[in-house]
């Protein structure tokens, strides 16, 4: 009592002290990380032209890299997100022998390095490839083509919708469903009544991180696109053929364009989620 | 509004239900009487709630015969059976509204049984009013108290007009305050329904006091079936009487139809009908009445420990190794002037004897 006093009466001592030291610590990885490099970014690009940044955004070349990039991404990461929701209820609601195994097995997409995914997969689907093959009979071709980055996109999001809705299921209250069973409900009615909408937040935060994984992919997607430009070239590519033609603020500019339109879909997804779930916690 | 319920009968036969190697339900038969409340007391595991998820058909059962109404129930989805059920933790949807959660179960029908939009907005006005929640309809469950949840509940179970009325543990998470009122108000609701309604308890003055019938169960049997007086005047078994409240046991022994209590001083009680052997004999703690310890017939024991608990108080005593708990009017216990080492004599007003399992 005595010591709060001496410190002006004002301050009450915490249980854990170095609130001081590890903020200071926080800011300075924070700003050396993050919003030191950001601000570079961002810096490089705003050194171009008002016309030179519209000349460079309206060519034809980067404006199908940006619908590919962020299209693929948008649309992988909502199938992620549904296919999430039943590995997830598999992994929660079943129980048979391996299931600690199949679930160890979701997380290999994120440690698996995205090299050696991207050679995966493009063995796999080329036309002569295991899935490539009978694809390739069927009329579709998908390794070198944009179906194949979009395979890839599906591959490295999944962990993230699972992960996200896993937890949430598995607290999900089972007497809520048996509850509906006796009012009469069906079991789709259950799913899409009295499930799906308390997965909801947790849906969308899996929808949103696999979106963002997937918009920045570049190791396991270069392998397998093909790189047509126009065609099947994303922008984290094109980004790197600026660089390797020196043209340092073209890249910077192409950058801090994803880096804004990722910021703004991640943001839209989040506003989203609070609008939903303030409703009802 | 609400049709008048036309009171259906549940009739269960030879039911027994196994989890693993355990039994839980071994050959019970039990039928709830059109409009009545019907109270399933035990203690936990002994199959009480099993039975009640067995007539709602989320649990199925393994042998046996359940009707509803009259109707085979047994082999018939829950949904279709036409219970109402009330789970101890509510089970609301919690994204949805108060008015929204009663709607559930008439907004799910299909669109040739869904009263239309006026018609159910009307029912669940009329049942939020039942359930003394009138305005709260656009509330979220996260916003009620636990006694106002269990209403909205009960008002979700009703709005599918059931047959019957199923309550597992319906005040279990309820503190005492609130349990009391809304036992006294679910009485009352029962009575204006008169919906025949089931419910699980392990609370013997709740079962006591709330229901028409008691059914006692102890490890998948039901030991005792009666009305709450008849259950508590003639338990029918060690375990009902011991399970209704707090009861002194006695070892004894039956000759000739009398009973001799190990206690010293203490007359022979008859015992008719009771085998020569070993037998076991309980009083209450207020069937014990204290005397003057050389009053003529009365048990010696010495007195340990007094305390007053509000209007009564209880006498903890002991006599020889047993122990013996008393209750006593504050005044007799003051005229007596009881203190800790004090010999005093008890007298047993009803003894109930039981030949010792075997």
């Amino acid at each position: 009592m005595s010591l709060t006093l001496a410190a002006g009466g004002r301050r009450r001592r915490n249980a854990l002290p170095g609130f001081g030291l590890t903020l200071g610590i926080t800011i300075f990885v924070l700003s050396v990380l993050i919003v030191i490099p950001l601000g570079g970014l961002v810096a490089r690009a705003a050194s171009l032209s008002p016309s030179q940044i519209l000349s460079i955004l309206s060519s034809p070349r980067v404006f199908s890299a940006f619908r590919l990039s962020f299209g693929l991404a948008f649309i992988a990461a909502v199938i992620d997100g549904f296919v999430g929701i039943l590995v997830a209820w598999v992994l929660v609601r079943y129980h048979f022998p391996g299931k600690r195994i199949l679930d160890s097995l979701v997380d290999l997409p994120f440690a698996l390095p995205t090299a050696v995914a991207g050679i995966t997969l493009t063995a796999l689907y080329a036309d002569d490839g295991w899935f490539g093959a009978p694809l390739a009979k069927l009329g579709l071709s998908v390794a070198f083509t944009p179906w194949g980055i979009f395979v890839a996109l599906l591959f490295v999001g999944l962990p993230y919708a699972i992960r996200s809705c896993q937890p949430v299921l598995a607290d999900l209250e089972r007497e809520a469903e048996e509850a509906a069973v006796t009012l009469g409900a069906q079991p789709a009615q259950i799913f899409w009544r009295v499930i799906l909408p308390q997965l909801f937040p947790a849906l969308l935060t899996g929808i949103a991180l696999a979106f963002a994984r997937a918009a920045g992919e570049y190791g396991s997607v270069i392998f397998i696109a093909g790189n047509m430009p126009g065609i099947s070239e994303i922008v984290p590519l094109l980004i790197v053929i600026r660089l390797e033609q020196f043209d340092y603020a073209g890249a910077a500019l192409l950058a801090t364009t994803m880096l804004v339109m990722s910021l703004v879909i991640l943001l839209l997804l989040n506003l989203l989620s609070i609008w939903r779930s303030r409703q009802y916690v | 509004m609400l049709a008048p319920y036309k009171p259906m009968n549940i009739a269960i036969e030879g039911l027994s239900k196994r989890f693993g190697k355990t039994l839980a339900l071994d050959n019970v038969t039990l039928a709830a009487r059109p409009g009545e409340l019907l109270a399933l007391l035990g203690p936990s595991g002994s199959g009480k709630t099993t039975l009640l998820r067995i007539i709602a058909g989320l649990e199925t059962g393994e042998t046996g015969m359940l009707t509803i109404g009259g109707t085979d129930a047994m082999n018939l989805p829950p949904r279709e059976r036409g219970i109402g059920f009330v789970f101890q933790s509510y089970a609301l949807f919690r994204h949805m509204t108060v008015f929204e959660n009663i709607a559930f179960g008439l907004r799910i029908r299909t669109r040739s049984e869904r009263p239309n939009r006026s018609e159910i907005a009307d029912r669940v006005n009329h049942l939020l009013s039942l359930v003394q929640l009138d305005g709260m309809g656009a509330r979220y469950p996260a916003q009620l108290s636990g006694g106002q949840r269990q209403r909205v509940a009960l008002a979700r179970a009703l709005a599918v007009e059931p047959k019957v009325l199923l309550l597992d543990e319906p005040f279990g998470a309820l503190d005492a305050k609130v349990r009391v009122e809304l036992r006294h108000w679910l009485r009352s609701l029962h009575d204006r329904l008169s919906l025949t309604t089931v419910f699980v308890t392990h609370d013997q003055e709740e079962a006591l006091e709330l229901a028409d019938r008691v059914a006692i169960l102890a490890a998948g049997r039901i030991e005792q079936l009666g009305p709450p007086r008849e259950v508590y005047d003639a338990p029918a078994s060690p375990f009902v009487i011991e399970f209704l409240g707090e009861v002194n046991r006695f070892s004894c022994r039956v000759q000739n139809g009398l009973a001799r209590l190990a206690l010293q001083g203490c007359e022979p009680v008859a015992a008719p009908g009771l085998p020569d052997a070993l037998a076991v004999a309980y009083v209450r703690p207020h069937e014990i009445e204290l005397v003057d310890a050389q009053a003529s017939g009365a048990a010696t024991a010495t007195v340990r420990s007094v305390s007053v608990i509000g209007p009564r108080t209880r006498i903890h005593l002991t006599a020889g190794d047993q122990v013996i708990e008393a209750d006593a009017e504050r005044s007799r216990a003051e005229a007596l002037d009881l203190s800790p080492g004090k010999s005093v004599g008890l007298r047993f007003r009803t003894v109930r004897i039981y030949p010792t399992a075997r």
